[in-house]
């Protein structure tokens, strides 16, 4: 049986300054799932948030999230769209984008996200997208506030 | 900031390096009860296996769960442990107990919204090892009119290295057409 090394660097950015929002556009369609990789830090505390396609709605997610150090108690809740980073510093998190090139059906991916610093947390997603696009563009931005220069987005084609 | 791709990216680019590789994919083009996977020739290779999956069942249930066996054991040598939220919004953990095969991750079934399909990336740890119990983690979960977010471990109480690996619905219903399992070799 034939292996296929995959796991391929599609693009990679480093924020030289604070911006309102990151679009990664003209993703290619050849492989099957997306994997984000992203340290990022915001201006003030605001959700980071994951779309597709500059699309707003159609989208849901549930989540686990623990907060407050040490003693802080996992809670549940339904919270979208999934998010990748709130504090302003050292947000540390990664997206699980399945068949994204697929075309009948709604989008499923994962997302989870941790902070060591200030109010710290640790939240898992499973979130789903309404739409049976290929997703060609992802777009990640917060509320309010800026993503804060420094922030990292790595994005990674996995072969199926 | 815009970044595009379309000058950037090379579109399916081939492959940049070998510790991450595909071995195979099983797209579901009728009903089946089950997916198995052969790696027995790759021992050589690898050192951990990853499994990324979509999954939708004809089982009326709007989320249900996978199963996981390794080597056809279907002894009581399984057991498991789950962080869990639910769309009651409630948090569970529950385990322990020994099974008969893993309770790998999340599908969605029937009742589910069309075109769902619950999604999971499985990682096996050491999968080759002959001196370990082997460790399965996984993430999976269904966001729809019945949502279930899962982080699972799975114990398989066996030192035998892995040579076959077979999902199943853990309702006995069958897995869809388009439901997509793939396998990876990860060096280590």
């Amino acid at each position: 049986m034939t292996t296929l090394p995959t796991y391929d660097l599609i693009s990679t950015v480093t924020l030289a300054a604070s911006t309102p929002s990151v679009v990664i556009s003209g993703i290619p369609q050849g492989y099957r799932d997306l994997v984000l990789v992203s340290t990022n830090s915001m201006t003030a505390t605001d959700s980071l948030f994951v779309r597709f396609n500059n699309n707003t709605t159609g989208y849901t997610a549930v989540r686990i999230f623990q907060s407050g150090g040490n003693n802080g108690t996992p809670v549940s809740d339904t919270y979208a769209p999934a998010e990748i980073g709130y504090n302003t510093t050292a947000n540390m998190g990664i997206v699980n984008i399945m068949d994204y090139s697929v075309t009948n059906k709604h989008k499923t991916y994962f997302t989870r996200w941790g902070n060591a610093n200030g109010t710290k947390y640790v939240q898992f997603y499973a979130a789903c997208w309404a739409n049976t696009e290929a997703i060609h563009t992802i777009n990640l931005s917060p509320s309010i506030h800026q993503i804060a220069a420094g922030s990292t987005f790595a994005l990674y084609g996995i072969v199926a | 900031m815009l970044i595009p791709l379309g000058i950037l990216a090379a579109s399916g680019a081939g492959p940049v390096g070998g510790d991450y590789e595909l071995i195979s994919t099983t797209l579901i083009s009728s009903p089946a009860s089950s997916v198995t996977f052969n790696v027995s020739s790759f021992a050589a290779n690898y050192r951990h296996l990853q499994i990324r999956y979509t999954a939708r069942t004809d089982h009326a249930l709007s989320s249900n769960n996978l199963g996981i066996r390794f080597n056809g054991d279907m002894g009581s040598n399984y057991a498991y442990l789950a962080l869990e939220a639910g769309y009651s919004g409630s948090s569970v953990v529950s385990g322990g107990q020994t099974l008969d095969k893993g309770l790998l991750g999340v599908s969605a079934g029937s009742a589910t919204t069309a075109n769902v399909f619950a999604g999971g990336v499985v990682d096996i740890l050491d999968a080759f090892s002959a001196s370990k119990n082997k460790t399965v983690r996984s993430l999976s979960g269904n966001r729809s009119n019945d949502s279930v977010l899962s982080i699972r471990r799975v114990l398989w109480m066996s030192t035998a290295p892995i040579n076959s690996i077979t999902i199943d619905n853990w309702m006995a219903s069958n897995l869809v057409t388009g439901s997509r399992f793939s396998i990876y070799g990860i060096k280590g």
